[in-house]
């Protein structure tokens, strides 16, 4: 009888756990070097391909020449005088955006009769692109930097709000009814039931905030404004300057990576204070 | 032939300070159209066997003969119940059955039409369009018998497939699964570490003991056949347990256990 | 729960949700609409809800607003249509090779991270203005969601089930296709809602700064001529089909799940 088994070969024993062996994954230490394979790899035929004319110059840039053009960047002080000025529109957002999404989320969470109140709204600001607002609050607020403060606080105001909002509702039935039966007041039950058990949840949810609100703020100065990385990135772009233009995105991803890992160990040693 | 060899068996696994030897010159033979029951205490290694013949673990040493045929892959020639019944949870029960010669390349009428057969021989029948998720334990662990039984193979290889049962479902369905291997009399080879259970299935018992663990001892079940309350009540049957139970306890206390 | 039985309840608690949220949405465009009428504000700065009604129907009957909104419909059709087939597929790659996941994390992770609609320039570079580069945009988003959530759902696909296929004889692509595909539909499923959404994000925006028609087109141009009224009309048509797309698709994720059940 033929079968076609072509299942993958099961894996020597001793370096493959018992219930791993056949067609299954196993973690290994080799992804880093994989990782990193990959980039290099990559970097390596991009640079290649540059130099034997397989791609155009213009279009694709070259390892080389986006670091060339990173280093003018910093070396010039460009980057950072407007880093600076983005840093400070995306905080001026971002940490309104917390002292208020934060409460009113939970307070949704909490009460059954705000939550059915304001529910439809904030679902469905938070499944619509709030950048569409984009050009009205620029429109309002002018193209300053009160326009891009405001599309921080819009985009990551929502996110934060709706958060934690669910990690109350996750919170609740299982541990409320146990702190009813102690006889636990309204207080008592928000700062020592509800907020520890939804902290997970609404540090989540900062994080997908702050994601959004670097994008927002980004996307704030490309489509109008004086200064700030967006605005760097708007100039380059228009200068078709490739290298300058993928080394100012690449700029952007690390920021919003490192504010996002930031947030994350932020989460971690607040989550471990409760335990 | 379809008797089972194991020779001079090793089994390691990967373990924090380098490879780990759980199963060491494990040495045993089943017969054509034997039942044969391993047991031993818990993390001694018994489903590895188990697995390791029907090639879903690789050995680290010895080999496993079906036949004359050394085992390196599934094949069809064997079939796995296993302890979890694992069905498709998005299939139903019959779609379940069939699975296994869907994956042998059945065309449907004939592996719709086997399915129906063998889900009627557990006792299924009306139940073919239900889902998993809406059987008892009990059924689920039917339809994973049936499942294997379904493919025809000449081994079924059954790893504690009762365990996770109530006491009292667990002692029918040793009754029903000798009721329907009476029918053909495959060779079977069966892990548990129920006592009762390896007694009342077997012809012979396989008992594992020491680190690395190995055949300890091989006690034939002298039984009449067909079995059924009353050879469970008898005092032979007792005495097997006794038995069995002291070895178990001395090579669970004797004997530093294998994590 | 926080609601505890009343002695008088007259409205039942179902209705509550709607009479609430629809009460809250109606008494905030009341207070714009009176706030305007009372002149405390300029309704050439805020708008109101009747300008903005009397701006959609005009839209409507101009032909404007619908031919708009197929223009940005098909750009989101073809930019999430390609990153749903090449995100599922690549996902279940990554799921299951854990090579091929290793080599193209840093990718998709960058993806993630980087502002898209930044790279606008290099892609109108490309693409040429208009509508491919505002597809390219909305692929980019949203391919991402449908990558990582398809990945995941594979690795999460019960080991027991996996070890099953395999010993009755299951070939690497019956594997795929009747095990880990069906295994991972819900995770999938929502990898695609998530991704509809942000490929949303995509085409709005990429409109803004790349597209020649359009509903993102119209709010931006709209607002270059300081029409509030009729940027408003514009957003409340996003916020309508941001929110018609998301019920659509949480049907068809529990449509998706019941179709999964009864697979033969």
């Amino acid at each position: 009888m033929t079968h076609g088994l072509k299942a993958r070969p099961p894996r020597a024993v001793g370096t493959a756990p018992p219930h791993h062996a056949v067609g299954l994954r196993w973690v290994p230490p080799v992804r880093a070097r994989f990782v990193l394979g990959s980039v290099v790899v990559v970097l390596a035929l991009w640079q290649l391909a540059e130099q034997f004319g397989v791609v155009d110059v213009q279009f694709a840039s070259t390892p080389v020449a986006i670091v060339h053009a990173g280093g003018d960047l910093l070396s010039s002080g460009e980057l950072w005088e407007n880093a600076q000025t983005t840093l400070v529109e995306f905080f001026a957002g971002f940490v309104p955006a917390v002292v208020v999404g934060v409460p009113v989320g939970m307070l949704m969470g909490w009460k059954l009769r705000i939550r059915q109140t304001l529910e439809p709204a904030l679902v469905a600001l938070y499944v619509t692109p709030s950048l569409a607002l984009l050009p009205l609050v620029v429109l309002a607020l002018g193209i300053g930097e009160a326009s891009k403060i405001a599309m921080v606080f819009v985009e990551a105001v929502i996110t934060i709000a709706v958060n934690a909002m669910a990690g109350i509702r996750e919170t609740e039935p299982r541990l409320v009814q146990a702190a009813r039966a102690f006889c636990a007041g309204g207080g008592a039950m928000f700062g020592k039931v509800l907020l520890p058990g939804a902290l997970p949840t609404i540090m989540a949810g900062l994080r997908l905030g702050a994601g959004r609100g670097v994008i927002a703020v980004i996307i704030a100065e490309l489509y109008g404004g004086t200064d700030g990385v967006g605005q760097l990135i708007s100039s380059y772009g228009q200068n078709f300057d490739v290298a300058a233009l993928m080394f100012l995105t690449l700029v952007v991803a690390v920021f919003g990576y490192a504010v996002t890992a930031l947030l994350r160990i932020l989460g971690n040693v607040a989550t471990s204070w409760e335990r | 032939m379809a008797d089972i060899t194991f020779a001079r068996l090793q089994i390691s696994y990967a373990g924090k300070a380098g490879p780990f030897v759980a199963v060491d010159g494990f040495e045993a033979h089943v017969r054509d159209g034997e039942f044969v029951t391993i047991v031993g205490p818990s993390g001694c290694g018994k489903s590895s066997v188990l697995l390791a013949a029907d090639g879903l673990l690789r050995p680290s040493g010895g080999q496993i003969r079906i036949g004359e045929q050394v085992v390196t892959k599934p094949g069809p020639d064997r079939a796995v119940v296993f302890q979890d019944a694992s069905l498709l949870p998005w299939r139903t029960i019959l779609a379940n059955v069939a699975f296994g010669l869907e994956m042998q390349g059945a065309d449907k009428t004939t592996r719709f039409d086997r399915a129906r057969h063998f889900i009627e021989l557990v006792g299924l029948s009306g139940r073919e369009d239900a889902h998993p998720h809406q059987l008892s334990g009990g059924m689920r662990q039917r339809v994973g018998i049936a499942r294997a039984l379904a493919t025809d193979p000449e081994v079924l290889l059954m790893d504690e497939p009762f365990g996770a049962l109530d006491a009292q479902t667990r002692e029918l369905m040793a009754g029903e699964l000798l009721r329907i291997w009476d029918l053909d009399r495959k060779t079977v080879l069966f892990v548990t570490h129920g006592i009762d259970e390896a007694v009342f299935l077997s012809d012979r018992v396989l008992v594992m003991g020491g680190s690395p663990s190995r055949v300890v001892e091989v006690i034939e079940i002298d039984l009449p056949r067909p079995r059924d309350a009353a050879v469970r009540a008898g005092e032979a049957f007792g005495k097997y347990r006794t038995h069995l139970a002291d070895l178990l306890l001395g090579t669970a206390a004797g004997e530093p256990v294998t994590p | 729960m926080t609601t505890i039985a009343r002695p008088r309840r007259r409205v039942p608690e179902k209705a509550m949700p709607i009479l609430l949220g629809g009460g809250f949405l109606a008494l905030v465009a009341l207070l714009w609409q009176i706030a305007v009428w009372a002149g405390l504000v300029n309704p050439f700065l805020t708008s109101s809800p009747a300008l903005v009604a009397v701006a959609l129907v005009d839209q409507i009957g101009s032909g404007l607003l619908l031919r708009s909104l197929g223009r940005s419909a098909l750009e989101l059709a073809i930019g999430f249509g390609t990153a749903a087939v090449t995100g599922v597929a690549l996902g279940l790659l990554m799921g299951r090779y854990r090579y091929v996941d290793y080599v193209v994390e840093p990718y998709v992770w960058l993806l993630y991270s980087a502002p898209v609609v930044a790279m606008f320039p290099l892609l109108v570079l490309v693409f040429g203005l208009g509508s491919p580069t505002v597809v390219a945009i909305a692929f980019l988003m949203s391919v991402v969601p449908v990558i990582v959530n398809s990945a995941q759902g594979v690795r999460n696909v019960d080991k027991v089930l996996i070890r099953t296929a395999v010993s009755f004889g299951a070939g690497e692509t019956s594997l795929l296709r009747k095990v880990l595909l069906p295994a991972s539909v819900p995770t999938v499923m929502a990898g695609l809602r998530l991704g509809v959404g942000r490929g949303l994000v995509g085409v709005i925006v990429g409109e803004f700064f790349a597209g020649d028609g359009g509903i993102g087109y119209n709010i931006s141009s709209f607002a270059g001529h300081l029409g509030t009224t009729e940027v408003l009309a514009s957003v409340f048509v996003v916020v309508v089909a941001g929110v018609l797309l998301n019920v659509l698709a949480r049907k068809l994720e529990s449509l998706a799940d019941s179709w999964r059940t009864e697979l033969p």
